[in-house]
Order: C-alpha cells, then structure tokens, then sequence
C-alpha cells in the first residue's frame, strides 16, 4: 500500500469492520444511504442529466477525475445492466482487509454512489447484482435496474 | 398487474384488515431497497425501507451473537405508534406503522398471512 493511503485505509477498514460487526446485513441499508450523501453532496449538481450515457460519463469525470478516488471508471450499458469497471481504487487495500475478515463487498462507495446517481437519474431502483475482483488493481461492479 | 401493483394490493389488504391500526406500511428488501408500499403522505418512502431493513440487520445480528434463533419480527414502541418489521421470506421485510394502541394479536396474524401471499407472489414469479 502506498504510504500516504494508509492512514485513509485503516480508518475506512475500521469503519467498515465495526459497522459490520455490530449491524450485520442492516449495513447494506447504511451503505445505499452513505451513497446517497455521497452523491446529494458531492456529484449531483454537476451530473449532464440528458441521457443516462451522460449521466454516468459525468458521474465517472467526477469521482475518477476530479475526486480521484480511482485511477479510471469504465462503465457498459446492457440492458437493465450497468456494468462499472474500477481500476486503482484507493480503498484497494482497506476492501482486502475487509474480504480477508470474511466481509462481503458491501462497503464499497462506488457501487452506493452509482446506485444513487440511477436512481435519481432514471427514478427507477437499481440493485448491486455483484462484485468481484477481476484483477489485482481492477475490480467489476455491476448493477441493475428492478423496478 | 405488474409485481408492484400485486405486492401494493397485498399491502392495501392487509392494512384494510387490521382495522384501520395500521397507517402505512410497506415491503422492502434487506438491503434497503423498497419494493412497494403503502404510506401516509409526508412519508420518505426510501426512508421507511432504509431504516426498516436497518433495524432488522441490527436484530438479526443480535439474535445471532446471543444465539436467540431466527429474528421472528422487531417492534419498536414508540410515544406515537409502533414499527414493527417482519422478515418475509426471501430477502424482504414487511414494516408496519401502527396507532397509538393497536390490536397486536391481530396485526401479527395479518402479518403472517400477508407473508404467505407474498410468497405466492413470488413463487408464481419465478
């Protein structure tokens, strides 16, 4: 880990281990909520709301480029599904942490985010269907729309 | 009907038969997602979800760690009326808002028959 993340990374591993360890599933419910400050305080205002492509092009400038909590965002659109490629998170190390005390993925703010931006985009519910790591440094979320 | 007009219909029936103690409820995953509902004006639907399946999370949890079982349902009691959220199969909770005094006998049967017709809902679904 990088030096200057780890302090960000123990704080955030903590948070999330501690979350778990006391509201156990309740944390999905939490985590949809923290996405939702995230994206209300945070991107909302600047997201192109003229097409869902936009939307999630704009969401990605936001986080990738100018909060850079990643390296890059790619994102494909099929169907009801949304696919999201992160690369570079900074959360890399803490998200390790977590799934090595046995904690599944549920803590990770990009899917919460993205799910928050659908919803309010789209005004319809979205899901976070899975995630998994696909390499060392990329990890695949993918969402869909229910309802 | 769509699932959420078949899942809104359970609710309205249930609430019909509680009397008129139960004020708004609603069906939501455990995660936090609302699937449908039936509410009072003024009230966040998301909200409702968010906090329902947290609450939930939170007992389940408890239960667990002091080795209770299975959460059965979480009432909290409140100066105004009750929340009462019930695991109803799969991954879904039925959370309701009661009156000040309602008949709770009556609102846990109603609960557990609304959750047999989610079930069916679901199975003839699938």
């Amino acid at each position: 880990m990088a030096e200057a993340l780890k302090p960000l990374n123990t704080l955030v591993y903590g948070l999330c281990a501690g979350l778990w360890d006391l509201a156990g599933e309740g944390s999905k419910a939490i985590m949809r909520q923290i996405g939702r400050e995230l994206y209300e305080r945070f991107i909302k205002e600047n997201v192109d709301r003229s097409s869902l492509e936009r939307a999630l092009e704009s969401t990605r400038k936001i986080m990738a480029e100018q909060f850079k909590v990643c390296e890059d965002i790619s994102y494909t659109l099929k169907g009801d599904l949304v696919e999201i490629k992160v690369s570079g998170c900074i959360l890399a190390e803490a998200t390790k942490m977590l799934m090595e005390k046995n904690i599944p993925p549920i803590f990770c703010p990009y899917a919460n985010v993205f799910v928050a931006m659908l919803e309010d985009v789209t005004g319809s519910s979205h899901d976070i269907k899975s995630i998994e790591k696909v390499s060392e440094r990329e990890s695949l979320i993918i969402l869909e729309k229910v309802a | 009907m769509s699932l959420r007009g078949e899942f809104e219909k359970i609710l309205r029936e249930f609430m019909e038969a509680t009397g008129g103690d139960v004020v708004g409820c609603a069906l939501a995953r455990t995660d936090g997602l609302m699937v449908a509902s039936v509410l009072p004006a003024g009230v966040d639907r998301r909200r409702i979800a968010a906090l329902g399946a947290t609450v939930a999370g939170v007992a389940g949890k408890l239960c667990k760690d002091l080795d209770r079982g299975e959460p059965l349902r979480t009432m909290i009691e409140g100066s105004k009326g009750n929340l009462i959220a019930t695991p109803v199969g799969g991954n879904m909770l039925l959370v309701a808002l009661t009156t000040e005094s309602p008949n709770l006998g009556l609102i846990f049967l109603e609960i557990e028959r609304a959750a047999e017709d989610v079930k069916k809902v679901m199975e003839k679904r699938r």
